[in-house]
């Protein structure tokens, strides 16, 4: 009853308090740089695309809103053939950011991205491609993998050695 | 299955302070899998054995009670032992084991994003269950080039731990000789001696025996999605008729691409592919995706200026399915009101129950199998043989303990590869007994193998070098018609009770090699005879049959064994094609496309006649010039078919089929156990089954034919019957009725309706991604997934992901096991067969004592004089002898062109030279073959090519002198 | 002749009258509620359309109008259509006992208060039906705790009041008004006024007592398959039972329109709207109880309060004479 009484008490002084919204859009709130807002796709330190299609976004997107098919180009590297995003499914959970293994997909700070016709929030990945590397400025994830790509031969990765030869005897 | 009668001793031990019972003389590893523990290893492959090379299984073994310290053992080198006390969570094999794996991933690359093997990568798995999850070394990775290894493996020797799993198997499991083990210390390296196409048959399994991501299934990579996006269901592969057992994985692709089958993994059977498939039947899948593949309904344009210029071929046009509905509809009404003739023609590539739709169709006397003369009656031989009460089928566990195997005439490595695998492993039969006389497991490879120089007697009988003569004690080179002497003798020799016993005469076999060979063929308590259809000679069939009956003879007699399935004889008979022996039971051997031809030319109906051919191509079964009469007889083709051929290029209207992964049915393989696959995915365009289209047809028919109902009543009532169809197992059970050799099929697995606890079997795993965007960019919202009408199966994630007590259970995932190594949490023990047990019931076939007739013979040698006229034998190729895989572009791409093989004294005596194009011409029709030289081949006989594509059928099986001539450069 | 008619045409007046103010006030209601309802959670509340945001009122209003008219395929069309006009019908009946000044009240009736239980127990069935008309098993669960918080509720909710026909001698409620010329009863019968809040608030099933919708289980109870107007009136429903119960608290308890200095309708107002604002903050404060604990709180504790309330009442008054 005491608990009850206090309660209402405790609310009723709010009518006193400021008020902690503001008037968006006449006022634009501060947003944190790892604010969780509409995705991209980012590009490593040479410009090139990060993704490697490796899937691991998609298996972690709890609605499953992310799609994209691997491929591979000529130079060696996997890319998504297509990646698409049904940002009317995403929940802006992040945790795509969180399984990508090369930082390609991170969230920013902007979720102004109504539309009157649903379809229009399928992004493609023309749609989410920046031309930046993004939060994270040096990671380049074919520096450090083992596979072959063109301008990379084996043992060039960091940390490796250079490849063995088999038919030496000086093994 | 030899073992059933004897009870298998069991063993108590403990793990871990809990005691539990298993069965004694397999080893700990292997035990404790049984019990469903998790205990990593690499090495150990349950049907490879152990060598205790990767160290990864490490275990404590206590001396007693009071032992408090314990040693460390590998549990794949460790027999189980009654009473013994082991611990897997003792703190010194988890540091152990966590040790090693650290050491292994020193120098494992920074790749799974993107390897092929992540998301279903045994090291994946284990190195998370080993605990190691940082990394801690800083000093340089160990790198290694790649080679590049054909069309079909992809090669990233970085990645390689040196557990030797792969050597092991493609050396000593399947006979492959290009692979090996170079370099030495840790820079071992795992590959070819140079750049080149790994020339096993079976090198596709490295793909599933590797640990990792070094060999990993080119064909896929192209298309590559992650395990847990493919939808998968149970199927049988549809490239020769062993019938293995194999989990397509599919998936559809986000921008509106029709191809969605993405690979092809094995599904374990015990009884027939184990854990091993050939390349034949992984690769041979692309053929759903090649750019033959018919998608829509297309008529053939009528208009006569655009006829004119096609010639024969016609141009066709795509049409709306209710439209080619309505066609076939108008053809089947006329037929209905007696103004037409419907003839069928079935497939032995294609179900059962399509076979039977189309039966119902036209009626069983307007039915034909897709087959000539020939190879029908093979068939019915084959079927005629199998009754016999004296022999059985053997599986592929019986075969690989063998002591003695006579492989007559049959390139089974080419025909029937998964059997000759088998056939491989009987060759160790003799050491593995040794090994066991000399109390030594046969788990323990590597000491099994220190036996050398004991071997399993085989008997290889063949028309030219096979994959199998490495192996071979006793290596034959003949005719068939010196095969069928050799076979008569050898039964001769195993019946009376005594007198001279004269070698045949062939060539290269002495008589202290033949009567070697007779005295181990009477030593032998469970020798297995393979023959097949593959030489086309009916004699040779009977010989086989003969041999076998005397071998059940012999067993009786000196052995006395008392199971009844012991005392018959192992006689494998290979067919030619998936459904070849289903085909079979539906038709009698007058049924055939040459009787077919000979009806047509000399009658005359006065009604106009269709043909309506069903997942078969006329021109592969005969010479082009009778399968242009043959449709030129008629005045319509209709065709269902999955992709394009000569004969659909002469159909009015084609259909399209689903292929064997995107439809429901039932195939019969050579050992008659009747199997059903099941759609793996729902087929694009307008593909469905053929006995839909038939059904819809039908039914659309009834609406037509309404008023005019003339004809007579018993067509009505069978279309009315076919029309109601809805189900594939309304077919089954329609099939069982009306045939009593196929009543099991009633009873093959569950109906559509038939859901375990209310739920249906989800095809796509629990991780499936993408479902709210893969098709947005057509529509947001998403799309209702199909139902399916045939199997308790949904096309989506809903219902039971892992019905592991099922056997609609096709994807290999256990908690912690995302490799396929998690079959074993699927088997009561590793290596036993799946629980809940893979579909497949053997034919109801009554047993009918065969009598060889003399009646079916081969066609006689039409010249005295043998050196004026050449036996043609065909050859066939694991690459480009099956019909569909040749339309896989991997496949294709290693497909040599088709050849005729010449004794080099042949070639010298009609002055031709290796590597010459030579046209072999037969009543008009014309082969051009690409001239080889061989000197196994026996003398008078040219060996050639068959099933090759660009010349599918072959010339008679004779030819005269005259009739080879130097072909077009 | 000519008072005759003077007299309909004030007693038209006034039933328009109340009529319009009642409804105009529910509109308001929405509003006021909202923004008050803001201020309490550090937030402003609808301020966009019109002057303070007003005319949220009548975007709403003209967004419900538009709404499709929508009725399942499975629901009983004519009790689903019949339903919430019950609610409406029953609660602005209930208005004409209301005496809210000496010269406003539509009727005075011997039996008011005997009348407004009467309707208030009606109410009920719109809510019931439109449950049960639906053909939703949230709707149907929403429906059945109605029924059983209403049937409970109103046992109290009657037996609360008849301290105040005791002291005031009569169920009208004027004479109820005028006996509190002395002191309101709100002293004297403070136990039943607090009785009579708490069942009030469970009658019109508002927060915190609002389990036939509960919208956290049932998805939105009885009035799940609602929408448009239909939805409207069930909620215009919602809001004028606050007011009737306000005012019937200004009436019963805190002496109607009694005060001085101000004009007796001002009083009035005063009084219903430091009430109504009561319930916009028990709204605002107060997390819904669980079910059962409901229903065990009406029996065990309300209902012996209410009795006990009746007998110390009824015993002072024979002590007095
Ligand atoms: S933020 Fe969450 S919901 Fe959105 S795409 Fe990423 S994982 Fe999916
Ligand atoms: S997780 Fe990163 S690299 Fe992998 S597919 Fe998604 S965006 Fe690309
Ligand atoms: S082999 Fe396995 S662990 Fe190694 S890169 Fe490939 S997926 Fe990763
Ligand atoms: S290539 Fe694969 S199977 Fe062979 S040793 Fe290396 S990891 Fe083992
Ligand atoms: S599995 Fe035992 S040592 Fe490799």
């Amino acid at each position: 009853m005491i608990s009850i009484l206090r309660s209402l008490w405790l609310v009723f002084r709010h009518l006193f308090t400021r008020r902690v919204t503001v008037e968006y859009p006449e006022e634009m709130p501060y947003l944190a740089p790892r604010y969780r807002g509409r995705i991209v796709l980012t590009r490593d330190p040479d410009g090139d695309e990060r993704c490697v299609a490796c899937n691991l976004c998609a298996v972690a997107c709890p609605p499953d809103c992310i799609s994209l098919q691997k491929m591979e180009d000529a130079d060696g590297r996997w890319r998504p053939e297509f990646f698409r995003i049904n940002f009317s499914r995403c929940i802006m959970c992040g945790l795509c950011e969180d399984a990508c293994p090369t930082y390609a997909i991170q969230l920013t700070p902007d979720f102004e991205m109504c539309e009157y016709d649903r379809q229009n929030m399928v992004y493609e990945k023309e749609d989410l491609l920046i031309n930046g590397p993004g939060k994270y400025h040096e990671y380049s994830f074919y520096r450090h993998a083992g596979k072959t790509v063109s301008g990379k031969a084996k043992g060039e990765a960091a940390g490796e050695a250079k490849p063995v030869n088999v038919k030496s005897l000086n093994l | 299955m030899l073992k059933a009668g004897n009870a298998q001793a069991m063993a108590t031990i403990t793990i871990d302070n809990r005691q539990y019972e298993v069965d004694d003389g397999q080893n700990l590893l292997s035990a404790c899998l049984s019990l469903k523990k998790n205990l990593p290893y690499f090495c150990w492959h349950p049907a490879l054995g152990s060598v205790g090379a990767c160290r990864q299984c490490a275990v404590v073994l206590f001396k007693d009670a009071d032992d408090q310290r314990g040693t460390l053992v590998m549990s794949c080198m460790t027999p189980v032992k009654d009473g013994a006390i082991y611990s897997i969570d003792a703190p010194t094999a988890q540091d152990f084991r966590a040790g090693i794996i650290e050491n292994l991933m020193t120098n494992h690359p920074h790749d799974c994003p993107v390897c092929e093997e992540g998301g279903e990568c045994h090291l994946q798995d284990m190195t998370l269950m080993s605990g190691h999850t940082q990394r801690r070394f800083q000093g340089r990775k160990r790198t290694h080039n790649n080679q590049y290894l054909g069309p079909f493996i992809n090669h990233e020797m970085n990645r390689c731990i040196t557990c030797y799993r792969c050597v092991r198997f493609y050396r000593d499991h399947a006979g492959g000789t290009d692979l090996q083990a170079l370099g030495r210390n840790h820079q071992v390296y795992f590959g070819r001696q140079e750049d080149g196409l790994l020339d096993n048959g079976f090198s596709g399994n490295l793909v599933e025996v590797c640990p990792t991501g070094v060999f990993t299934d080119k064909t896929y990579s192209r298309h590559y999605v992650r395990k847990w996006d493919l939808q998968t269901a149970p199927s049988v592969c549809e490239h020769c008729a062993v019938g293995c057992n194999t989990a397509p994985g599919a998936r559809r692709d986000g921008k509106g691409d029709p191809r969605q089958l993405r690979r092809v993994t094995n599904l374990f059977h015990r009884q027939i592919n184990g854990y091993f498939l050939c390349d034949r039947g992984r690769f041979g899948y692309e053929y759903a995706n090649s750019a033959a593949r018919i998608y829509t309904p297309q008529a053939a344009l009528t208009q006569p200026l655009i006829q004119t210029t096609a010639g024969s071929a016609k141009v066709h046009q795509s049409l709306s399915p209710a439209d080619a509905v309505a066609r076939l509809a108008v053809t089947i009404a006329q037929m209905r009101s007696g103004n037409r003739r419907v003839i069928g023609i079935g497939s032995s590539r294609s179900s059962l129950e399509n076979n039977f739709a189309l039966q119902t169709l036209v009626g069983r006397e307007h039915f034909y199998a897709g087959l000539d003369e020939r190879s029908l009656a093979l068939l019915k031989l084959v079927d005629r043989i199998q009754r016999d009460p004296r022999v059985h089928s053997p599986g592929t566990p019986e075969i690989e303990r063998a002591d003695m195997v006579i492989v007559l005439g049959e390139d089974i490595a080419d025909t029937a590869p998964r059997i000759a695998l088998a056939v491989r492993q009987a060759a160790r039969s003799a050491q593995i007994a040794r090994a066991g006389e000399l109390k030594i497991p046969a788990w323990q490879d590597d000491s099994v193998r220190q036996l050398t120089g004991i071997r399993t007697p085989l008997l290889v009988a063949s028309a030219e070098r096979t994959d199998l003569d490495d192996i071979a004690s006793c290596r034959v080179r003949a005719a068939p018609e010196q095969m069928v002497a050799l076979a008569d003798v050898l039964a001769q020799a195993l019946t009376a009770e005594s007198g001279e016993i004269h070698a045949p005469d062939i060539a290269g076999l002495d008589t202290g090699e033949f009567t070697a060979l007779v005295e181990q063929l009477k030593q032998a308590r469970h020798p297995v005879i393979v023959s097949g259809c593959g030489l086309q000679s009916q004699e040779l069939l009977q010989a086989a049959a003969r041999l076998a009956f005397a071998v059940a003879g012999h067993k009786e007699a000196n052995h006395r064994q008392t199971d009844s399935r012991e005392a018959r004889a192992a006689l494998y008979l290979a067919c030619p094609e998936a459904n070849s022996l289903g085909l079979a039971q539906l038709c009698d051997a007058r049924q055939n496309l040459n009787q077919l031809h000979r009806e047509r030319q000399s009658e005359h109906t006065p009604q106009p006649t269709t043909l309506l051919v069903m997942e078969a191509d006329l021109y592969r079964q005969l010479p082009a010039s009778v399968a242009d009469q043959l449709c030129a007889g008629v005045d319509e083709i209709i065709q269902l078919e999955i992709v394009h051929n000569r004969t659909s290029a002469r159909a009015d209207l084609i259909l399209p089929a689903a292929a064997t992964p995107e439809y429901e049915g039932t195939l019969v393989n050579s050992g008659g156990l009747a199997q059903r696959h099941y759609a793996v995915y729902e087929g694009s365009g307008w593909i469905q089954a053929s006995w839909r289209w038939l059904a819809d047809a039908a039914a659309a028919s009834g609406e037509l034919a309404g008023a005019e109902l003339s004809g007579d009543e018993e067509t009505h009532a069978r279309l009315q019957s076919l029309a109601r169809w809805r189900h594939v197992t309304q077919l089954s059970v329609a099939l069982a009725e009306s045939y009593p050799e196929l009543a099991p099929l009633a009873e093959l697995g569950p109906d559509w309706d038939q859901t375990i606890e209310g739920q249906k079997t989800a095809r796509q795993p629990h991780r499936y991604s993408g479902r709210t965007a893969i098709q947005a960019e057509r529509q947001v919202a998403e799309y209702k997934p199909l139902p399916d009408d045939d199997a308790p199966m949904a096309f989506s994630m809903e219902g039971i992901q892992f019905a592991c007590q099922s056997p609609l259970q096709a994807n290999n995932w256990a908690p912690g096991w995302n490799s396929n190594q998690a079959i074993h949490c699927y088997q009561p023990k590793p290596g036993a067969a799946r629980l809940g047990h893979s579909s497949g019931q053997p034919l109801a076939r009554k047993a009918v004592v065969f009598h060889s007739d003399s009646a079916a013979g081969d066609a006689a040698r039409p010249t005295a004089d043998p050196s004026d006229g050449f036996r043609i034998l065909p050859l066939y190729r694991m690459f480009g002898s099956g019909e569909l895989s040749n339309y896989a572009g991997a496949i294709a791409s290693v497909t040599e062109e088709p050849f005729a093989v010449f004794h080099p004294q042949d070639l010298e005596l009609l002055s031709l030279t290796a590597g010459q194009q030579i046209a072999i011409t037969e009543s008009g029709d014309r082969w051009q073959l690409l001239a080889k030289v061989s000197d196994t081949i026996p003398r008078h006989c040219i060996g050639v090519s068959t099933g090759f594509t660009q010349m599918a059928s072959i010339p008679g099986a004779y030819i005269e002198r005259e009739q080879i001539a130097p072909g077009d450069a | 002749m000519n008072t005759g008619h003077a007299d309909i045409a004030m007693t038209l007046l006034n039933i328009f009258g109340v009529l319009t103010t009642a409804v105009l006030l529910t509109a308001l209601l929405t509003w006021g509620e909202r923004r008050l309802l803001g201020f309490w959670q550090d937030r402003p509340g609808p301020n966009r359309v019109g002057p303070f945001g007003l005319m949220q009122v009548v975007a709403d209003m003209i967004k419900l109008f538009f709404k499709e008219d929508f009725i399942p395929r499975f629901a009983d069309a004519p009790v689903f259509l019949l339903a919430p006009t019950i609610v409406m019908a029953t609660t602005l009946l209930a208005f004409v006992v209301v005496p809210f000044s000496p010269a406003v009240g539509v009727i005075d009736m011997h039996i008011g208060l005997l009348f407004f239980l009467a309707m208030s127990a009606l109410a009920v069935y719109s809510v019931v039906l439109g449950a049960y008309a639906s053909g939703n098993k949230y709707a149907l669960l929403g429906g059945l705790r109605a029924a059983a918080q209403t049937v409970s509720y109103e046992v109290f909710m009657g037996l609360s009041l008849m301290g105040v026909v005791m002291l005031a001698g009569s169920f009208d409620l004027r004479s109820i008004v005028m006996a509190q010329e002395n002191g309101w009863f709100l002293l004297p019968q403070m136990l039943g006024c607090a009785i009579f809040l708490v069942a009030g608030i469970a009658e019109s099933h508002r927060l915190p007592l609002d389990l036939p919708e509960a919208e956290h289980e049932l998805t939105a109870g009885f009035h799940t398959e609602y929408s448009g107007m239909k939805f409207g009136l069930f909620f215009v429903g919602e809001y004028l039972s606050i007011l009737l119960i306000s005012a019937l608290v200004t009436t019963l308890f805190l002496g109607g329109w009694l005060g001085p200095w101000l004009p007796p309708l001002v009083w009035f107002a005063l009084k219903t709207f430091a009430l109504v604002c009561l319930f916009i903050l028990l709204r605002a404060a107060l997390p819904r109880p669980r079910y059962d604990q409901l229903m065990a709180f009406g029996w065990k504790v309300m209902l012996p309060l209410a009795l006990l309330n009746l007998v110390v009442t009824g015993s002072v008054l024979i002590w007095r004479g």
